[in-house]
C-alpha cells in the first residue's frame, strides 16, 4: 500500500506534521521539536525510497484518487525529479537538525513552535512542486512555498526582518502573478493543465494562437526568474536572506530559490519543444542575464561588509551558474546545472549555518570582526572554509564537479566565452570567500570571544555537510550516473543540439 | 617501454598525505614524537621514491588508475622523468625536515607547520607522478593551498600580505591551467600527455591561445617574469625550511608542467606544417627565459636581505630552465641539448637552492639577522657555515666539480646548437645574455658571502655559535650530493639525462651527442673564469656606486603591469557605481532630497576649503635708489627693520589663515550639527547600516499582536520617506524596476516574434 501511495504521502506527511505541531506544540515545546525532526527524517527516508523505486522501476506515476490525468491530479517522479527530491529532503532535514539546537537562542522562544510548523509546510510545498505534474498543482504549492518562506524570514518579528519579508512577499507575488497569467494562457489555448497533455496539444494550439503561446512561455519564464532571483530581478534576495534567522537563510538560499528552477526545467524540457524555444530569444536572454548575474552578484558580494549579505549576493551569482547551465542547452551543461542545484544547496546551507554559528558566538556580523574565530570555534570555521573552497571550485570539492560540467557544456555548445565567464567568476569567488577563511584562521581577532560549547545537533549537521561536500566531490559519478541517462534521453528525444 | 600496473605511485603520494594526520596525532604525545613522526614519514617517502626509481630504471613504466574518482578517474604514470624527480623531491624534503626540527623548535604552532609540511610533500609528489593533466591539476591545487599555510606561518602583517599575493596569483594560475584542461578534454577527450596540437587546430581553436593560457597556468608557479611578483615576497617571509622547499621544489612544478606540455603535448614532428608554430613559441620561451634570468639576477644584486637575494636568484635560475626549454622546443627533434640542460638544471637547482636557503636559515637561527648590512664578520664564529656556503656558492656559480657547472654547460651547448642549426643572429645575443647572467649570479652570491662572513662585524656576535651537529650532517649530505653530481658529470648525464631524454621525441644521433659533452675541455673550463671576471667588475662597480642605486618604483612590475590593471578594473567598477547613483530618476527619491541637501552642504564646505587660497606672499622689496639721493649703505638697522616687516607680514598671513580656518571649522560644525539634528529626527528608524542593531539601546518593545506589528510595518513602508539608514532599500523603486524589467522582457519576446 505504502509503495503505491508513497508520493502523495511524502507531500502530506510534513503538512500533517505541521498541523500536529500547531495543535499540541504550544504547550509542549519539546514535542514540537521532536515531531518536526521525526517528520523531516521520515520524509527524507520516504524520498530515498522513491529514489530507489525510480531507479529500480523507471518513471513513477500516480493518479490522485484514481482519477486519470485530464481530470485528476497527476504526480510523477523520474530520475531528475527524484534527484531534486533527495536534495530538498536531505538538506531540509540537516538544516532542521541544526535549527532544533540553535534556534532557541536565536529567535523569540514564543515563536519557535510556529517556526517548526512553517518549516514543515515549506518542506511539503517544495516536495509538492517537484512531484506535481500539472500546472495548477504547481501553482498552488508555489504560493504555499512563497508565503511560508516569507513567514520564515519574518518569524522573529524584528523590524528589519519584517521589512525584508514584506519586500520578498511583494516581489514574489509579482512573480506568481506573472506565472499564473502564463498558466491561464496555456489553459486557454490547450484546454489542459497537465504537463504531458499540454505538451502533446501545444503544436495544434500554436497553429491557432501563436501569439498567446509565445506570451505564455515568456510569462512563465519571467515569473520564475523573479522568484528564482535571476539577475536584474534579484533585488529582494539579499535583503530577505540577509535578515532572516540562520536556518531560514540556509534553507531559502539553498532550496527555495532552487525549486523554481525545477519548475523551469519541467517547463523547458517537458512542455515546450526545443525547436520552439530556439525560435525565441530565450536562450540569448537567459545567457545574458545569467552572465550579468554571475558578475554583478560576485562584485556586489565583494563590496559587502555583512557576512550574511555577502553570502546572499553570492547566491545571486550561483543562481546565475544554474541558469547558465540551463540556457546553454547542451547535455553536459544541463547535467552541470542539475548537479549545481544539489551542490550549491549543500555548500550554501553549510556556509549560512557556519556563518550563523560564528555570528551567534561572536555577536558580530561584520566580516572584519570574524578574524581569529577559527581558533576558538574550529568546526564552524572549517565548515566555512570547505564551503568557500568548494565555491571557488577547487578539485576534490563538490563545487568543482558542477563547474567542470558547466565548462564542458559551454565548449560543447561552442560558446568559448562562457568558459571564460566561469573561470573569471571563480577568481571573483576567491576574492570574497578566501579573505574570510584567511582572517578566521591566521589573523588576530579584534574581539575577545569566550568559548562556548556548540550544541551536538549543530555539530552533527555541519559534519554531515562537510562530508557531503567531500563525498560528492570525490565520488561524483554517483549523482552523475543517476541523472545523466534521463538528460541524455531528453536531448536524444529532441535530436540533440 | 612496458607499462606495469603498480600501487607504488599511489603509496608514494598517499603516505605523506595521510601521514600529515599522523604527524598531527603524534603531536599529542609531545614535540619529540611529532618530529620523529615527521622524520619517519619523510624518510619512508624517500625510501618508496628510491624503490620506485629502482623499478622504473629496469625499464618499466608504473601506471595506476583510480577509476571514477573525481569525475573521470585519477591516473598515475611514472616514467623515468617522474621517478627521478620524485626522488629529488623526497630527498630535499627529508633533509629540510631534519633541518627543520631545530630551526622550528622555538616557533609557534609547530604542529600546524609540520602537518601541512608533510601534506605539501604528498601533494608535490602527486604533481610529478600524475599520469594526466587533470590529476596533475588536482595535486597542483592541493599543493598551492597547503603551501599557503607554510608561507604565512609567521602570521604577521608582512607575511599575510605576501601570502595573499601568492594565494590569489596561484588561484588565478590554477584557473588558467583549468582552462587548458577544459580545452584538452574537449578536443582530445582525455588530458593525458600525448600530442594534441593537430586536434586543437582541427577544432578551430587558435593554438596561440592555448600557449598563452598555458603560460598563465604554469608561469605563475614557475616565477616567470612578469608573473613572478609573488615569489620575492612569499619566499623570504616563510620559515627557512619552507622557503627552501618552495624555492627548490615547488617552483619546479611549473617547469615540469612546461616540460611535459611543450615537449609532448604541443610538439609536432619536424617536417610538419605546424613546426613553424612550434619554433615560434620555442623562440618566445627563450626570450622569456632570458629576460627572467637577467632581471632576476639584477634584482638579486640590488637587494640586501639574504633571503630576498636568494628568492630573486630562484627567479633567475628558473629563467635558465625556461631558456633551455625554449631552445629545446625550438629545434624539434634536434633539441636534446635544450631538454638535457633544462632537466639537469631542474635537478641541480633543487639541491643547491635548498642548500643555500637552509644555510641562510642557519645563519638567521644563530644571529637573528638576514639583512646583509647588519651581518658581517661571521667567519670567526661560524666557520662551518662559511665553508658550506662556499660549496653552495661554487655550485650555483658553476665552478667545475660542482653540480651547477654540469647543467650550465649543457644549457650553453643548447643555445649554441640552436645558433649553429638556425644561424639567427638574435640567438647569439641570447647566448651573450646567458654568459653575462652567469657573471651576475657569481656577483650576487659572492656579495652574500663576503658581506655575511667577512668585513667588519656590525653587531656583537660573541654569543653566536656555529652549526649544530645535526645541521652539519644535513649540510654534509648536501655537499656530498652536490659534489658527486659535479665530479661524475659524465656518468650522471648518461644515467639521469639520456634515459629521460629518450622518452621525448628526439633523434638518436642527437641524444648520443649529449652523452659526449666534453665537460673537462679547456673551452668549457674557461666559463667560470669569465663569470668571475664579470662578477669582480660588477662588485667593484657596486662597491663604488652601489649606495646610490635605488630601483625606482615605477620600474617595478607591480607598478608597470598590475597596478595599472587594478586601477583600470577599479575605474570600471567606479564608473558603474557612478551610473547607478546618477541614473536613478530624481522624482523617485522624494525622501532623499533632505539628505541631498545635507550632502550638498557638506560638498560646498569641502569645495570652499578647496577653493580658498592663502593670500600670495611677496618677497620683501628693496626700494631702488633714486637719482640724486646718495646711495645709502645698508645698515644693520635697515636689515632688522626689513626682517621685522617680513615677520609682521608673516604673522598677518598666519592670522588670516587662522581666522579663515575658524570660519571653515564653524561651517563644518554647523553642517555636522544640522546633520545630527536630522539624524535625530529619524532616530527610531536608525539602524546601524550593517549590524541591524539599533545604535541606541532599544526601548523595550511593547507587547503587540502580530497583526498590529504587521500593520505598523506596512504603514511604515508605505508612508515613510526614503531613509538611507533603512536597510531594506527602496521597496517602491525596486518593485518598479522589477515590473519594468518584466514588461521589457515580455516586450522583447513579442518583438522577436
Amino acid at each position: 500500500m505504502i509503495t503505491a501511495h508513497i508520493m502523495p504521502l511524502t507531500i502530506l506527511l510534513p503538512l500533517v506534521g505541521a498541523y500536529i505541531i500547531l495543535l499540541f506544540g504550544s504547550r509542549h515545546k519539546i514535542l514540537a521539536r521532536n515531531v518536526a525532526l521525526a517528520t523531516a527524517g521520515v520524509t527524507f527516508a520516504m524520498v530515498c525510497f522513491i529514489t530507489y523505486l525510480v531507479s529500480a522501476h523507471g518513471t513513477f506515476v500516480y493518479h490522485l484518487g484514481g482519477w486519470a490525468p485530464p481530470l485528476g491530479i497527476e504526480l510523477m517522479a523520474d530520475n531528475i525529479t527524484a534527484f531534486l527530491l533527495v536534495t530538498f529532503a536531505s538538506v531540509a532535514f540537516i538544516v532542521l537538525l541544526f535549527a532544533s539546537d540553535v534556534l532557541p537562542g536565536e529567535i523569540n522562544p514564543k515563536v519557535i513552535t510556529r517556526y517548526y510548523a512553517l518549516y514543515l509546510v515549506l518542506l511539503g510545498s517544495l516536495l509538492g512542486i517537484v512531484l506535481s505534474n500539472d500546472f495548477f498543482n504547481i501553482y498552488v504549492f508555489l504560493e504555499i512555498s512563497s508565503i511560508a518562506a516569507a513567514a520564515l524570514v519574518a518569524v522573529n518579528g524584528d523590524k528589519l526582518a519584517m521589512e525584508a519579508s514584506v519586500k520578498y512577499l511583494i516581489m514574489s507575488t509579482l512573480g506568481s502573478g506573472t506565472v499564473l497569467m502564463g498558466i491561464a494562457g496555456l489553459y486557454m489555448v490547450t484546454g489542459y493543465l497537465n504537463l504531458d497533455f499540454i505538451a502533446s496539444n501545444l503544436s495544434a494550439a500554436y497553429a491557432g494562437y501563436p501569439l498567446t503561446v509565445l506570451m505564455t512561455l515568456a510569462m512563465l519564464v519571467v515569473g520564475i526568474a523573479v522568484k528564482a532571483a535571476l539577475f536584474p530581478l534579484h533585488v529582494w534576495l539579499p535583503d530577505a536572506h540577509g535578515a532572516a534567522p540562520t536556518s531560514s537563510s540556509a534553507i531559502l538560499s539553498g532550496l527555495v530559490v532552487k525549486v523554481y528552477i525545477a519548475v523551469l526545467l519541467k517547463l523547458l524540457y517537458r512542455v515546450f519543444p526545443l525547436d520552439f524555444i530556439a525560435a525565441l530569444p530565450l536562450q540569448a536572454s537567459l545567457l545574458v542575464m545569467a552572465t550579468l548575474g554571475i558578475f554583478v552578484g560576485s562584485i556586489l558580494a565583494i563590496r559587502q561588509k555583512d557576512i550574511k549579505k555577502m553570502l546572499a549576493y553570492s547566491t545571486v551569482a550561483q543562481i546565475g551558474y544554474v541558469f547558465l547551465g540551463i540556457g546553454l542547452f547542451s547535455e553536459k551543461a544541463m547535467i552541470g546545472a542539475v548537479l549545481h542545484v544539489f551542490n550549491h544547496a549543500v555548500m550554501k546551507s553549510m556556509l549560512f549555518l557556519s556563518a550563523g554559528l560564528l555570528i551567534k558566538y561572536s555577536g558580530r556580523r561584520e566580516i572584519a570582526d570574524l578574524a581569529g574565530l577559527g581558533r576558538t570555534y574550529p568546526l564552524p570555521m572549517i565548515a566555512f572554509s570547505v564551503g568557500a573552497l568548494s565555491m571557488v571550485g577547487i578539485p576534490s570539492f563538490s563545487g568543482f564537479i558542477s563547474k567542470w560540467y558547466l565548462g564542458l557544456g559551454a565548449l560543447e555548445a561552442n560558446q568559448l566565452l562562457f568558459l571564460v565567464v566561469l573561470l573569471v567568476s571563480s577568481l571573483l569567488n576567491a576574492f570574497y570567500y578566501l579573505p574570510i577563511v584567511i582572517a578566521g584562521f591566521f589573523k588576530k581577532g579584534t574581539v575577545e570571544v569566550e568559548k562556548q560549547v556548540i550544541p551536538v545537533g549543530a555539530q552533527i549537521s555541519l559534519i554531515f555537510l562537510i562530508a557531503a561536500t567531500f563525498f560528492f566531490g570525490l565520488f561524483s559519478n554517483i549523482p552523475v550516473s543517476y541523472i545523466a541517462p534521463t538528460i541524455q534521453g531528453l536531448f536524444g528525444m529532441f535530436g540533440g543540439v | 617501454m612496458p607499462d606495469a600496473i603498480s600501487r607504488i605511485p599511489l603509496v608514494l603520494v598517499l603516505l605523506p598525505l595521510v601521514g600529515a594526520f599522523g604527524v598531527v596525532g603524534a603531536a599529542r604525545f609531545g614535540d619529540r614524537w611529532r618530529s620523529r613522526m615527521a622524520n619517519a614519514i619523510t624518510f619512508a617517502t624517500l625510501i618508496v621514491a628510491l624503490w620506485q626509481f629502482y623499478l622504473v630504471q629496469q625499464g618499466t613504466v608504473l601506471v595506476y588508475v583510480l577509476e571514477g574518482f573525481v569525475e573521470f578517474g585519477l591516473r598515475w604514470r611514472v616514467d623515468f622523468v617522474g621517478a627521478i624527480f620524485s626522488v629529488v623531491v623526497a630527498a630535499v624534503w627529508f633533509l629540510a625536515t631534519v633541518f627543520a626540527r631545530e630551526y622550528m623548535a622555538h616557533e609557534h604552532s609547530q604542529t600546524r607547520f609540520f602537518g601541512f609540511w608533510t601534506f605539501t610533500l604528498g601533494a608535490t609528489l602527486g604533481v610529478f607522478v600524475a599520469g594526466d593533466l587533470f590529476s596533475l591539476f588536482l595535486f597542483f591545487e592541493a599543493m598551492t593551498f597547503a603551501a599557503y599555510v607554510l608561507v604565512i606561518h609567521e602570521e604577521d602583517r608582512e607575511s599575510l600580505r605576501a601570502g595573499n599575493i601568492y594565494l590569489y596569483m596561484s588561484v588565478a594560475g590554477g584557473l588558467a591551467l583549468l582552462a587548458v584542461i577544459f580545452l584538452l578534454q574537449f578536443v582530445v577527450g582525455a588530458t593525458g600527455f600525448q600530442p594534441a596540437l593537430h586536434l586543437i587546430i582541427e577544432q578551430g581553436i587558435n593554438p596561440w591561445l592555448v600557449v598563452i593560457v598555458l603560460i598563465g597556468g604554469f608561469g605563475v608557479k614557475a616565477g616567470m617574469i612578469p608573473l613572478h611578483i609573488w615569489l620575492p615576497k612569499a619566499h623570504p617571509v616563510a620559515p627557512a625550511p619552507a622557503s627552501a622547499v618552495l624555492s627548490a621544489i615547488m617552483i619546479k612544478t611549473g617547469a615540469y608542467g612546461f616540460l611535459r606540455m611543450l615537449f609532448v603535448v604541443l610538439s609536432v614532428p619536424d617536417g610538419d606544417p605546424l613546426f613553424a608554430f612550434q619554433q615560434n613559441f620555442g623562440y618566445m620561451f627563450i626570450w622569456i627565459g632570458a629576460i627572467t634570468m637577467f632581471v632576476g639576477a639584477i634584482m638579486g644584486i640590488l637587494n640586501d636581505s639574504m633571503k630576498k637575494v636568494l628568492a630573486y636568484s630562484s627567479i633567475s635560475q628558473m629563467g635558465y630552465i625556461l631558456f633551455a626549454l625554449g631552445s629545446g622546443v625550438m629545434l624539434g627533434s634536434r633539441g636534446a641539448f635544450g631538454f638535457a640542460g633544462a632537466w639537469m638544471h631542474m635537478i641541480n637547482h633543487a639541491f643547491f637552492k635548498s642548500f643555500l636557503f637552509l644555510l641562510a636559515g642557519a645563519v638567521f637561527l644563530h644571529t637573528g639577522e638576514l639583512d646583509l648590512d647588519k651581518l658581517g664578520g661571521l667567519r670567526k664564529q661560524m666557520p662551518f657555515a662559511m665553508g658550506f656556503f662556499l660549496i653552495a656558492a661554487a655550485s650555483i656559480t658553476g665552478i667545475p666539480g660542482f653540480n651547477g657547472y654540469v647543467s650550465k654547460i649543457l644549457i650553453h651547448e643548447a643555445i649554441l646548437e640552436a645558433y649553429h642549426l638556425l644561424e639567427w643572429p638574435s640567438l647569439l645575443w641570447l647566448e651573450r645574455i646567458f654568459v653575462v647572467t652567469g657573471g651576475l649570479t657569481a656577483a650576487y652570491i659572492s656579495k652574500i658571502w663576503i658581506k655575511a662572513f667577512f668585513g667588519k662585524a656590525r653587531n656583537d656576535w660573541s654569543h653566536v655559535k656555529d652549526l649544530s651537529t645535526s645541521h652539519i650532517r644535513v649540510f654534509g649530505t648536501y655537499t656530498a650530493i652536490v659534489v658527486t653530481i659535479g665530479v661524475f658529470a659524465q656518468r650522471m648525464v648518461d644515467r639521469l639525462v639520456i634515459p629521460a631524454a629518450s622518452l621525448m621525441p628526439f633523434e638518436q644521433g642527437d641524444l648520443a651527442h649529449v652523452g659526449h659533452v666534453p665537460f673537462w675541455g679547456s673551452h668549457e673550463l674557461m666559463s667560470p673564469i669569465i663569470s668571475y671576471a664579470i662578477a669582480v667588475a660588477v662588485l667593484l662597480l657596486l662597491w663604488k656606486f652601489g649606495k646610490h642605486i635605488v630601483v625606482p618604483r615605477w620600474l617595478s612590475v607591480e607598478y608597470l603591469v598590475y597596478k595599472q590593471l587594478y586601477n583600470g578594473s577599479l575605474g570600471i567598477i567606479r564608473f558603474l557605481i557612478h551610473l547607478r547613483e546618477n541614473w536613478i530618476p530624481k522624482n523617485m527619491l522624494t525622501g532623499r532630497r533632505i539628505w541631498r541637501r545635507v550632502d550638498d552642504a557638506a560638498q560646498e564646505t569641502k569645495a570652499q576649503i578647496r577653493r580658498w587660497k592663502p593670500p600670495k606672499w611677496e618677497p620683501p622689496r628693496w626700494e631702488p635708489a633714486r637719482w640724486g639721493s646718495a646711495i645709502k649703505p645698508i645698515t644693520k638697522d635697515d636689515l632688522l627693520r626689513k626682517i621685522e616687516a617680513t615677520r609682521a607680514r608673516e604673522k598677518e598671513r598666519v592670522q588670516l589663515w587662522r581666522t579663515k580656518e575658524g570660519e571653515i571649522t564653524k561651517w563644518i560644525q554647523r553642517a555636522r550639527r544640522d546633520w545630527q539634528e536630522k539624524e535625530a529626527r529619524f532616530e527610531d528608524r536608525i539602524y546601524d547600516v550593517v549590524d541591524g542593531i539599533p545604535r541606541k539601546p532599544q526601548r523595550p518593545e511593547e507587547e503587540l499582536s502580530l497583526d498590529e506589528r504587521l500593520r505598523r510595518t506596512l504603514e511604515g513602508i508605505t508612508r515613510r520617506k526614503f531613509n538611507p539608514y533603512w536597510t531594506t532599500k527602496n521597496l517602491g523603486f525596486d518593485t518598479w524596476i522589477v515590473a519594468m524589467v518584466i514588461a521589457l522582457i515580455l516586450f522583447v519576446f513579442l518583438l522577436a516574434r
